[in-house]
């Protein structure tokens, strides 16, 4: 798993920084460019594909495990009326955005999912890009990374109630590179970027739900990530002067890792699925 | 192929992506980590087994490659079965 620390890196920069190049409710995930080219209508397009999916109602009790900023769980409260909303968080920037929202209806703690116990129930349950930071690369490796899914899926169910429906999203790895400029982009990416994180394989989240999840549907969504990050790079590089400004470096390593983000799911190196799970009672 | 032939194409594809071990002696057992083969140069040497042999390994097989025994295996595993090689 990504420590509080790794999580530090990849999400504590500032969220002023994150805020120039992302949309403007600030979702870092891919989104669904279904209907449209626009990335701020294609982020709410993802929101509602996962509100409809885990079949969240104003009635119901939702967890959003990974919330960032908050994107998601501000939607459901706002635009659909949500009146029971949790979202967790490792990062404690992110923690203090959220919190300083004051959001009716909506709690936000930063902990790890590994450490985390709800008061209550919930009776839907949505986890955007998170899922990424669940194993190591190194526990991928030494074939660990099954086990450690599992446990994932066994907290959501033992957090849910009967009939819940799971919404999951995570990058998924694909072909694996065999050209070292396309390897070192992507390392580059996975460990300066995201250290502790690792893409799972779509067959490894497929083997880990049992047997506490039954997959509905999969969908896989490789060409929106890859515009979704084209986008985001588009972003950043219009806002090039006062980045360098302000932030240094920063921008030359996020220019590389946006743009190896790009190439990576141009060239199926990665790809992106969305899966609706049900629980097993 | 025989075991010669796979060890002293292994030998080559290793010392293609790593030429300080160009005539290293190699064994099944010995890990990829203690060889000093980063997980970039592991991939590179995949890569020239598959131009080499025309095939193209099954991608999921390639995260949990860990010794030079398991390069063996793949060669083994996917002499006959596999696909003709893709250019990327
Ligand atoms: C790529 S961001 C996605 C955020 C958000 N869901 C979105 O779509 O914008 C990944 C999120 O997972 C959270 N996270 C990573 N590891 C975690 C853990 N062990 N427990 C809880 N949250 C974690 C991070 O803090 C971050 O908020």
């Amino acid at each position: 798993m990504s420590t509080q620390e790794d999580i530090a890196v990849s999400y504590d920069v500032s969220n002023e920084f994150f805020a120039l190049w992302l949309d403007r409710r600030m979702n870092y995930s891919c989104a669904l460019f279904e209907g449209t080219d626009d990335l701020e209508q294609a982020q709410v397009n993802k929101l509602r594909y996962f509100h409809d999916g885990a079949r969240v109602d104003p009635g119901k009790r939702v967890l959003d495990v990974g919330c960032g900023w908050g994107a998601n769980i501000e939607f459901l409260a706002r635009d659909m009326g949500v009146a029971d909303l949790t979202g967790i968080t490792l990062s404690k920037a992110q923690f203090a955005a959220i919190e300083a929202k004051q959001i009716p209806g909506v709690k936000v703690e930063c902990v790890s999912y590994k450490d985390y116990q709800p008061e209550r129930p919930f009776d839907a349950a949505i986890s955007i890009g998170m899922f990424e930071h669940i194993a190591t690369p190194e526990e991928a490796r030494a074939g660990k990374h099954i086990a450690i899914y599992r446990d994932y899926f066994r907290r959501v169910w033992s957090w849910t109630t009967p009939g819940s429906w799971f919404g999951l999203q995570s990058v998924i790895g694909d072909r694996v590179p065999r050209n070292p400029t396309d390897l070192r982009e992507i390392a580059h990416a996975t460990y300066t970027i995201f250290p502790g994180a690792i893409t799972p394989r779509l067959e490894a989240i497929i083997a880990s739900t049992n047997p506490y999840w039954e997959i509905l549907e999969v969908k896989t969504r490789r060409e929106h990530y890859e515009k979704t990050a084209a986008e985001w790079l588009r972003r950043l590089r219009s806002h090039e002067t006062e980045i360098r400004e302000r932030w240094g470096d920063r921008y030359e390593e996020y220019e590389r890792y946006l743009a190896a983000c790009v190439m990576a799911f141009a060239k199926g190196y990665q790809s992106l699925v969305q899966m609706l799970l049900r629980r097993v009672d | 192929m025989n075991d010669t032939e796979i060890h002293s194409l292994i030998g080559e594809a290793v010392a293609f992506a790593e030429p300080r071990l160009k005539g290293a002696s190699l064994k099944p057992e010995d890990t990829i980590a203690e060889l000093g083969i980063n997980s970039i140069a592991v991939l590179e040497i995949v890569g020239y087994l598959e131009d080499k042999l025309g095939v193209r390994f099954p991608d999921d097989e390639l995260a949990q490659l860990n010794t030079i025994g398991g390069l063996s295996d793949l060669i083994r595993g996917h002499d006959v079965a596999a696909q003709p090689a893709q250019k990327s």
